[in-house]
């Protein structure tokens, strides 16, 4: 047995490189990297808790905006000093993680097709993060408030939407006025956080079963590890504001403010149309690298019950019950949004019709996929005919680890789009007819099916936890689901060499040549 | 074993959070070099009309409605400002701003900053304000006295010309 072939591609190579470092102390399931983007959400969440708490304290007066905070952040630095540095390093994380689900998203290639959706809803979302943080910074009326301000006030004041400049807002110490922290306030607290949850919802709108929060203990060890790093390195002031002077020295918050050094070395419609051009860059890559449109899947009727198990398993919302059309004594039957399907095929592997025992030829199913049928499938269920044993199908899919990669005598391997595809009936028939002595599954990391729930409902019909179910007469030990990354061939090949070696000392398992 | 991964997961959030932690405050940002000051200008000015306001006879009077016999007629459109700033005898600033609105009918805006060493120098303003080709209408001498890190400010308004050193007292016209 050997393994050759085609790698993963270097971005996607280095990225699950990262990410299984962490693997080991997390888990695959709650390897934080999985989670990025429900993390962005939790983080604010501490945002939110965190900035209440400084609001009970928080003066919005030229007087008293600068003293309110120091008060908060040295008289009660136990308190709402936390909180001040909680608010602060939370919101950073947020952006941070922002950047990490979107460099991750891209790597994958999930940004394109039918994902194109969120993709495009997420770039407004990154510059409301971030003019969110831009009012925060504001609003402590130090020097480094100051210098926001008055950028802020020489970019907006090349638009043309303002005829009385804004920057004469901040000539002098005496032209700023209270009105202008109440209107801060107002937008940081009451107008973004709005912005920001329809942003989100319009995010997650057409994603089916988003993630919104994180696991628990991502929950609690991310807290953790903020509280600490709060309690290390507390976030200050900068001396009172005072636009006679300019500020020497600026601990920036990079994340947040990169744009504003850039002011001191280019005119303002230069960095307004380096932004630009980059966020249009960014909301039209879907349509400048769409990348390869396979097939919709399409629906026999002949085999359609209407039974809807294919409709709760998309994990796109690709397909809907309708009205029954051929006058069968079904009240329904599936219809799919070819615009809405990737061709994952997971709705073939939620069709009770998809049975390789069903002796009609062509074999046919309620649906799947034009470009692999259910008759493909229950053509690629036999044993290699060389008679060794243990005969084993390695079933893998097109993200995780390439299982053509694998080959040698009492082998055959069959790749999906995706392992939900695989019908349960199918494992069945390939232990029961197929002649193999056991069944591998190497889909997707755990927690990071390419389409989401792949392996997780395959995992769920073999525990007969979800429809269709895989029959109890199955043997569950000649069964193995190995969830790994793209780039864990290795690990894949040690552990089907082992599943190979249990099954040689099962009983039943046929004597014959060995590999 | 629960302790020790509690334990590590814990040191590997303060890993992975560092890099904000860090990005948040570091590296410093210094807005200007050191023993650097900046020189602001505010300019709001109305500049005069284009043509100048004509008095209606008593017939152009007498063929208005009752309510709206105004003395005079002004066309809207105003002069843009032509502005000159000089400073230790060496140009600094020559711009001509078109009055704001539709009709180039507002004030003229015009906020410029300049980074330069501190000293002492001396700043002559220009300003033409009516129609035309030719010099200003107006000019100013100031001695500014920028000191490090100060952020003087020459406020232009409509009669009044001010220099305000920032970060200590500078001379007046």
């Amino acid at each position: 047995m050997k393994s050759t072939g085609r790698k993963p591609g270097l971005g996607i190579s280095l990225l699950a490189r990262l990410e299984l470092l962490l693997t080991p102390l997390f888990g695959s399931i709650r390897n934080p990297f999985h989670h990025l983007g429900a993390l962005v959400v939790y983080f604010f969440w501490i945002v939110l808790v965190s900035g209440i708490y400084l609001l009970i304290f928080y003066r919005t007066s030229l007087a008293g905006a600068f003293d309110s905070v120091e008060r908060l952040t040295h008289d009660q630095w136990f308190a709402g000093g936390v909180m001040r540095s909680l608010h602060r390093y939370a919101s950073d994380a947020a952006v941070l993680v922002m950047g990490g689900h979107l460099l991750r998203e891209f790597l994958r290639g999930r940004f394109r097709g039918v994902r194109w959706y969120s993709w495009f809803t997420g770039v407004p979302l990154l510059w409301i993060v971030i003019v969110f943080g831009i009012t925060g910074y504001w609003m402590v009326w130090d020097q480094l408030a100051q210098f926001v301000a008055v950028g802020s006030a020489h970019l907006l004041d090349v638009l043309p939407v303002f005829s009385d400049p804004m920057v004469r807002s901040f000539l002098t110490n005496e032209s700023v006025s209270d009105r202008f922290f109440t209107l801060i306030a107002f937008i940081h607290l009451i107008g973004l956080p709005i912005v920001l949850v329809l942003g989100i919802w319009f995010h997650v709108l057409r994603i089916r079963l988003p993630r919104i929060n994180p696991p628990r203990t991502l929950m609690a060890g991310s807290l953790i590890g903020l509280l600490i790093l709060s309690l290390l390195v507390p976030a200050e002031s900068h001396p009172p504001a005072d636009l006679m002077i300019v500020p020497q020295s600026l601990a920036l918050d990079w994340l947040y403010l990169a744009v504003y050094p850039l002011l001191d070395h280019f005119p303002e419609r230069s960095v307004w149309a380096a932004l630009a051009g980059f966020s249009l860059l960014l909301a039209a890559l879907p349509w400048l690298w769409p990348g390869r449109r396979p097939a919709a899947a399409q629906v026999h009727l002949s085999d359609c019950t209407g039974c809807g198990y294919c409709v709760e398993d998309c994990p796109y919302g690709a397909i809907d019950l309708v009205p029954r059309t051929d006058g069968r004594k079904y009240e329904s039957e599936a219809k799919v949004t070819a615009d809405l399907c990737v061709a994952c095929g997971i709705c073939t592997g939620s069709c009770p019709s998809s049975s390789p025992f069903r002796r009609h030829e062509p074999l046919t199913t309620g649906i799947d996929l034009p470009a692999l049928t259910m008759q493909d499938i229950k053509q690629a269920i036999h044993t290699d005919g060389s008679g060794t044993h243990p005969a084993v199908l390695l079933v893998g899919c097109e993200h995780g680890v390439p299982v053509k990669r694998f080959s040698g005598p009492g082998l055959t391997t069959m790749s999906l789009p995706c392992v939900g595809m695989l019908p349960p009936a199918a494992i069945d028939y390939a232990l029961r007819v197929g002649g193999f002595d056991g069944v591998m599954l190497g889909g997707c990391a755990a927690g990071d099916c390419f389409h989401r729930y792949g392996d997780r409902w395959t995992r769920d019909r073999i525990r007969r936890a979800r429809p269709p179910l895989l029959r109890a007469r199955v043997p569950r030990d000649r069964i193995l689901m190995r969830r790994l990354k793209a780039t864990e061939h290795k690990r894949l090949f040690s552990q089907l060499k082992a599943f190979r070696h249990r099954l040689r000392q099962m009983p039943g398992t046929e004597p014959g040549g060995d590999s | 074993m629960i302790a020790l991964r509690v334990i590590g997961q814990t040191l590997v959030w303060m890993l992975l959070l560092a890099p904000a932690i860090l990005l948040a405050q570091w590296p410093l940002h210094e807005p200007l070099p050191p023993g650097y000051g900046e020189l602001r200008l505010s300019l709001v000015h109305t500049t005069q009309r284009l043509k100048p306001c004509r008095r209606l006879s008593p017939v152009e009077r007498q063929a208005l409605p009752p309510n709206m016999r105004k003395v005079e007629q002004c066309e809207r459109a105003r002069a843009p400002a032509r502005t000159w700033i000089e400073l230790a005898g060496r140009g600094l600033l020559d711009a001509t701003v078109m009055p704001k609105g539709l009709h180039n009918d507002g004030r003229v805006y015009l906020h410029r900053r300049w980074s330069m060493p501190a000293g002492r120098y001396s700043l002559v303003l220009g300003l033409r304000d009516t129609p035309g080709e030719g010099g200003p209408d107006h000019q100013h001498r100031f001695e500014l006295e920028l000191k490090p890190g100060a952020s003087a400010l020459l406020l232009v308004g409509d009669g009044t010309v001010q220099l305000l050193a920032g970060g200590a007292a500078g001379t007046g016209p």
